[in-house]
């Protein structure tokens, strides 16, 4: 990989050059918390943030995208729709990088998504690393570094950027901006591991990972998903939230007067009490203990069984959003307990 | 095909989901020329009011004998019978805790005349008469009302989502006023269909759409005195749109 | 008749921009001024300039970088002449600003201070007048 350097006092050249491969969106500030949004000026980025409210898997998979449209007898057309649109995403961390290669597991692999693959290729990924909160936990998660997925990935070494050249695309910009990056010196490489190191001490949460899916197994009945039930509120804003929560129900909207109309996907949550309802009115998990138990045991453990590795990328963002305080990292200290009191 | 003989009509409420319909500005020549509006009083003097209609639109709740059997009268006309509004659907504000019930408020706004007058109970349309579709709203949102008589047209019934406001909330990413100002916002209760306009402008959600599917009152209750909001505040926050005794 | 053509300048180096309305207006064009990026985009908004020309920095470094491209996402807007004119290099020489390569969504590039001959010139290339014969 192409490793370059770039002074940090130059920053608002390059992403103002930038703009050229792309319409530029980074996290900008809305009342004390940050969201992603397009930038109309340079100086409206906060690339020291912490966390947006919604991942950037809102621009891959929007809340409601009309899907095509449809006229009885004439079959279908795609709408005019926004995929082409170019984008450039300024300042993405590299758990969400990573829940990005998670969403391209289940929407660019063995079942094509032509509107998540139109938009992967339009937009691109600009990442930058982090220092981490009381909520972050990615490192648990193994998503703290990322590899691939991105176009270029900035890390701070003090007074510059250490620039990570991930795809041609980011060799491009590279490329573009030529005067702005410098050379890598042997001492900016002891600078990269020396904050390396003291970023992994920095992290709060600690989650043992690699036997949940056993203790998962065993804890199936466990009372700790009624009280959750009791607890939950249903709300779905974890799963809004979530990098990597990707249920989507399909909605059909006919034109007024017409058979034609509009077919679209919505989000959708596992812990709405419809979504696991189905024609003829049975429901699989009319519980609320069902359903909290079934998004738990999908992140940690389903999704394992299927592609290899939790879908949790440990963001924090759930955490954050749960107006009652539901904590996973709790829960999963929790069952764990649950687990020793037994043995003994 | 004839076109389906259409009313529209109002019990106790504010008439405000009615006006929505005729706020309908961009679809309302579209709605005319496919339905043969038979009984509107908010929109025409000249109404049928004894002919059979292929569908009744019911909004405002029964709060009076005279609702009672209007809504009789309404049912038995009707091939298909439609609740509009908070009120229609779940008794909305007429439907709201009291002290001192019925006879309290009667004597509180009236004095001792009160006594006398057509008064009952407050009942959402289907604790009286069998309704077949629901479109809930203070008021109905023009969409889930335009989408209804388009889905209606072709034989289908609309779909509504039953998930909370949180989620319409999060999809328009605006910051959660219960979360982060400890204002008590009735959101995870409520049902969607608003695109919470409400907490986009920073003003909490007081549940004027009826629950959400599921909703968890006790848990919320408990988590808004957990951040320490007075029980006086949480319980008037939760008693106007609070729905009437039993489930929808 | 032709009405008269009106010039958007977007630039907050205030005695520039006052040699250079004087110019133009010399020339028959009405001339509008807006000192920053946001305060041009408004005025551009309202007036529906028949031409813009912007400067680079202004209030930030590359202000004039995204004041463009607000332009250019304006349907009303999106077609207008855009000139740059700014100093090509920034940041006391070592930045250089390469309109060539692509860089800005303009239609012409021009140094500060421009050849104002030149600058007429092009003008009329753009908006079909003939102030350079004059």
């Amino acid at each position: 990989m192409k490793i370059l350097k770039l002074p940090k006092d130059k920053l608002d050249y390059f992403a103002s050059v930038v703009q050229q491969f792309g319409e530029v969106h980074a996290p900008v500030e809305q009342d004390g918390k940050y969201v992603f949004k397009r930038l109309t000026r340079w100086s409206e980025a906060r690339l020291a943030y912490d966390r947006t409210i919604l991942p950037p898997k809102k621009y891959f998979l929007p809340p409601k995208e009309p899907l095509l449209v449809y006229r009885p007898g004439e079959g279908y057309v795609a709408p005019a729709g926004d995929v082409q649109h170019r984008l450039v995403l300024f300042g993405v961390h590299a758990c969400d990088v990573y829940a990005l290669n998670i969403l391209d597991l289940v929407f660019a692999g063995k079942y094509p998504d032509p509107y998540y693959q139109a938009r992967r290729k339009n937009i691109a990924i600009i990442g930058i690393d982090c220092v981490p909160d009381g909520k972050c936990f990615c490192r648990s998660m193994r998503a703290d570094f990322v590899d691939h997925g991105f176009d270029l990935f900035f890390c701070d070494i003090g007074g510059h950027y250490l620039t990570f050249v991930g795809s041609a695309l980011g060799d491009d910009m590279v490329l573009a901006t030529e005067t702005l990056f410098e050379t890598v010196s042997p001492a900016d490489i002891d600078e990269y591991k020396r904050r390396s190191g003291a970023k992994h001490e920095a992290f709060q949460l600690d989650v043992e990972i690699r036997d949940l899916p056993e203790i998962f197994e065993m804890e199936y009945g466990s009372a700790i998903w009624d009280d959750l039930g009791a607890q939950c509120l249903s709300c779905g804003s974890c799963s809004a939230v979530c990098p990597t929560c990707y249920c989507f129900d399909m909605n059909d909207e006919a034109v007024l007067g017409s058979r034609a109309g509009t077919r679209s996907r919505n989000w959708d949550s596992c812990l709405f009490s419809t979504h696991a309802l189905v024609a003829g009115g049975e429901n699989f998990r009319e519980s609320r203990s069902s359903r909290i138990k079934f998004r738990f045991y999908h992140k940690q453990r389903g999704f394992v069984a299927e592609y290899g590795r939790p879908s949790c990328v440990g963001c924090g963002r759930c955490i954050t959003a749960c107006p009652v305080d539901i904590d996973i990292v709790e829960v999963l200290a929790a069952l764990r307990e649950t687990r020793h009191a037994a043995t003994h | 095909m004839s076109k389906p003989r259409a009313g529209i009509f109002g019990l106790t409420g504010c008439a405000g989901d009615q006006l929505v319909i005729l706020n309908c500005e961009d679809e309302l020549l579209d709605l005319v020329s496919l339905l043969d509006m038979r009984d509107f009083l908010m929109a025409a003097s000249d109404n049928d009011t004894a002919c059979d209609l292929d569908i009744a639109l019911v909004e405002g709740a029964v709060f009076s004998r005279r609702d009672k059997e209007r809504l009789e009268r309404i049912r038995q006309r009707s091939a298909m019978l439609v609740a509009i509004g908070s009120c229609a659907v779940w008794g909305g504000v007429s439907a709201a805790e009291r002290n001192g019930g019925l006879a309290g408020l009667l004597d509180e706004t009236y004095g001792t005349q009160g006594r006398d007058y057509d008064a009952t109970e407050a009942y959402a349309l289907h604790q009286v008469v069998k309704v077949d579709l629901k479109i809930t709203g203070c008021p109905i949102e023009k969409h889930e009302f335009v989408a209804a008589v388009a889905s209606l047209l072709n034989g289908d019934p609309p779909v509504y989502p039953q998930y909370p406001v949180c989620t319409e909330c999060k999809m328009r990413e605006s910051n959660c006023l219960l979360i982060e100002k400890s204002i008590p916002c009735c959101g995870p209760l409520t049902v969607a269909g608003c695109g919470a306009r409400c907490p986009a402008l920073r003003i909490p959600c007081i549940g004027c759409r009826g629950p959400a599917a599921d909703a968890n009152a006790e848990s919320a209750r408990q988590m808004l005195a957990a951040k320490g909001v007075p029980e006086h505040d949480i319980r008037q926050r939760l008693r106007t749109f609070a729905p009437t005794g039993g489930s929808a | 008749m032709n009405k008269t053509k009106t010039i958007l300048i977007v630039d907050d180096d205030g005695d520039f921009v006052e040699s250079l309305s004087v110019y133009l207006e010399s020339h028959g064009f009405r001339v509008l001024v807006a000192d920053d990026g946001d305060e041009g985009l408004k005025l551009a908004r309202m007036e529906d300039p028949d031409l813009v020309i912007m400067d680079i920095v202004m209030n930030e470094r590359t202000e004039g970088f995204f004041t463009i491209r607000e332009m250019r996402r304006d349907s009303r807007l999106r077609d207008v002449p855009i000139f740059v004119l700014s100093s090509l290099y920034s940041d006391g020489g070592s930045f250089r600003i390469q309109p060539e390569a692509g860089w800005l969504a303009h239609d012409e590039f021009m140094p500060k201070p421009p050849d104002v001959a030149e600058l007429i010139r092009k003008i009329d290339e753009h908006l079909g007048t003939r102030e350079a014969s004059k």
